[in-house]
């Protein structure tokens, strides 16, 4: 709900019963003042009378003073009801409907020698019977239309035929008593109007304030939003100012501490690759002063092998650090896949040789050139080549070929190793590995090398598939486009 | 005379490694450990130079920069930061190639040779390998001297190979270019064409191997 809207409903949710409330009140009010109105008349009528002339005829007590023509006024029309008025008549009338009010005698049990009287209201009769000076009641006229008002009181002579005089009475009514909501309706529009339009700037202020801080979300929480004013909103910006501090320096502080790890990580790679670049010269060395000599030429093979794969976990690592920090790809140039996948061939190849496997590559005349990182890209092959080295066996072959092809480039890689079941095909295509399954290090588990590898390519627009190779192993393959000229 | 490299490294094992693998490899390696020395080698006797990037003295890019404001020899990156950027401006300031660490001899030695090898390749009507000889020009195929009789299609083949003497040439590439499209054009029709080619060319036709999961490669002689 909009503020505006909230404004309003509130407004008109506390003033529809506060008014109908009030008009209840006045309703009360004026039926007590009605009912003692009443009571003071029938009292003070039955003072001036006289207990004797009460006692001696009670049906013609309290009757109505004869019409008097003289309040009429010169050439006034004679009275439009011919006949003496109605008996029982007190006043001019009370109550905002003027009509007639009437009053009968009756004696201390309540029973009245005037035949035209009423049979008195129980009700009244219990509150007099209690101790109570005089009660009044609210009671429905014989028509039907009016609300009446009934008012008993006692007239101090407790024996004989006057001892408690019931009024009638016209008292107010829920109409009249209404009359002061729809009186006041105006005014609740205006305090609505008022209301709404006061609430304008307000509701623009909380716009801009809105549409500030999104912007300072944008900016990494480096702008700060604009305050103006001392109100509630102002605090507001300013609250919101001195969290956006609170951010930035955390941000900051993760920000330095990321590229502390990071360093850290890029120094200690760069201190490990000079020891395993020599461990590789030494092994290599062995490897060919032994010359193919059995049981140590099969151990030398398998550190050979282990070497191998520590240098690609190292280099993965890196990669892997790239890739995870979600940042977009910052390098981006222009890649000759041609002089890559030859690298690439090239590293593996001192591996593959003494296990008696071939690697070979074909790439076209004309240089192959994509955008991206050279680095990735390199390891994504370099995964996809070494997990083909890794699980192929003596006298078994892995190619590698890059084509050209209508949508750009495709680059397979290709053995005929023992293949992977169809079932863990399917798993690794689906790619959603869970991480701890991508570091296993079991006869299928291609794991890291293999998510890092769709990384990369995931990341440079490219397409990766897996699938059975026509030669009866595994064959990854990427395609993509080319860079395009000038870009 | 053997090749000079200049290797421009501070790691002392690793240098004496590269050292050695080099000589065996049939060059004739100097060895220059520090950077500011390095910026003060002649590179005028080298035909190669192997150049790390962080030396003491002065950074690898700022050797090579003075390198090239002089001399157009070759330049191999030891790049021991797993960092595009590195690559990048090397190549940018004029290096040719790079080699990322860990690596292995053989493999720096494989790119030394490539790099070395590259002008060789320059376009030449007369291609030999052994007893083998090409001419693409006058489209002359000799065994041993005895010249001999191939058909249009053996000879574009032979030629097409030729001309990337040593590099594997994928099956669709030739089936593509060099067989007629209008009447051949199956990889089987290109098998019977190159095995019909090894037997006219008789010990010639060892040169011309087939490249599991690629296509054909006309050997160089001396590989394994």
């Amino acid at each position: 709900m909009t503020l505006r809207r909230r404004l309003a409903f509130t407004l008109l949710l506390t003033a529809v019963p506060l008014l109908l409330a009030a008009a209840g009140a006045r309703y009360v009010i004026a039926q007590r003042y009605e009912a003692r109105l009443l009571r003071d008349l029938a009292l003070s009528r039955a003072e001036s009378l006289g207990r004797e002339r009460c006692e001696s005829a009670p049906e013609e007590f309290l009757a109505p003073p004869p019409p008097m023509p003289g309040r009429a006024g010169p050439g006034a029309p004679p009275p439009a009801r011919p006949g003496p008025p109605p008996r029982g008549w007190l006043s001019a009338g009370v109550g905002p409907h003027r009509l007639p009010a009437r009053a009968f005698v009756y004696d201390a049990a309540f029973r009245s020698a005037d035949p035209s009287a009423p049979e008195f209201p129980a009700e009244l009769r219990r509150a007099l019977e209690a101790g109570s000076e005089y009660a009044s009641r609210s009671y429905t006229t014989a028509d039907g239309r009016n609300d009446g008002l009934e008012v008993a009181v006692r007239t101090g002579w407790t024996d004989g035929r006057c001892s408690v005089i019931l009024a009638r009475g016209v008292g107010a009514t829920p109409e009249w008593s209404l009359g002061l909501l729809w009186s006041t309706l105006p005014l609740v529009a205006v305090m609505l109007a008022a209301v709404l339009v006061a609430a304008g700037p307000m509701v623009r202020r909380i716009r801009a304030l809105t549409a500030d801080v999104h912007r300072s979300a944008d900016t990494h929480y480096e702008a700060p939003v604009a305050v103006s004013g001392r109100d509630e909103i102002a605090h507001l910006a300013r609250a919101f100012n001195e969290a956006a501090a609170k951010v930035r320096a955390q941000l900051g502080a993760l920000d330095q501490r990321d590229r502390t790890l990071r360093a850290f990580l890029a120094n200690t790679t760069h201190d490990v690759m000079i020891p395993l670049t020599v461990l590789l010269g030494h092994l290599s060395n062995l490897r060919q002063r032994l010359g193919g000599d059995g049981a140590d030429d099969a151990q030398l093979l398998g550190a050979t092998q282990e070497a191998q794969y520590l240098a690609s976990l190292i280099h993965n690592l890196g990669a892997a650090a790239k890739l995870e920090s979600g940042e977009p790809l910052v390098e981006r140039h222009p890649v000759e896949l041609g002089a890559l996948v030859e690298r690439v061939v090239e590293r593996h190849r001192p591996v593959a040789d003494p296990a008696g496997i071939a690697v070979e590559f074909g790439i076209p005349e004309r240089p192959i050139v994509v955008e991206g990182d050279e680095t990735l890209i390199e390891q994504a092959v370099s995964n996809l080549v070494h997990n083909a080295v890794r699980y192929n066996r003596s006298g078994g072959h892995v190619a590698v070929l890059l084509e050209e092809s209508p949508a750009g480039f495709r680059l397979r890689v290709m053995d005929d190793g023992p293949g992977v079941p169809e079932a863990e095909l399917q798993r690794l295509v689906e790619r959603r590995q869970r991480g701890d399954e991508a570091r296993q290090r079991h006869p299928y588990g291609l794991g890291l090398g293999l998510h890092i590898a769709h990384d990369v390519v995931e990341r440079h627009g490219f397409q990766m598939t897996l699938g059975r190779s026509e030669h009866g192993g595994l064959e990854a393959t990427i395609s993509g486009a080319l860079r395009t000229r000038g870009s | 005379m053997a090749p000079r490299v200049l290797l421009v490294e501070d790691d002392a094992s690793l240098g004496q490694q590269v050292v050695e693998r080099l000589r065996a490899a049939g060059f004739e390696p100097t060895w220059v450990r520090d950077g500011r020395e390095a910026l003060e080698v002649s590179p005028e006797p080298f035909s190669l130079l192997v150049l790390d990037l962080m030396l003491p003295g002065a950074h690898g890019f700022d050797v090579l920069k003075k390198l090239r404001s002089a001399s157009d020899v070759p330049v191999l990156v030891l790049s021991a930061r797993n960092d595009t950027h590195d690559k990048v401006r090397a190549l940018e300031l004029g290096a040719d190639d790079y080699v990322t660490k860990p690596f292995w001899p053989e493999e720096l030695v494989a790119r030394v040779l490539a790099r070395l090898r590259r002008p060789a390749l320059q376009r030449s009507d007369l291609v030999e390998a052994g007893e083998l000889a090409i001419d693409l020009h006058a489209r002359r195929v000799t065994v041993a001297g005895e010249e001999v009789a191939l058909t249009r299609v053996e000879f574009d083949l032979l030629a097409a190979l030729a001309r990337r003497f040593g590099s594997a040439v994928s099956r669709v590439w030739l089936v593509e270019h060099v067989l007629d499209p209008d009447r051949e054009g199956t990889e089987r029709t290109l098998d019977v064409h190159v095995s019909r080619l090894r037997k006219k060319l008789g010990t010639g036709g060892r040169f011309l191997s087939t490249v599991w999961g690629v296509g054909y490669r006309l050997e160089r002689p001396g590989r394994p």
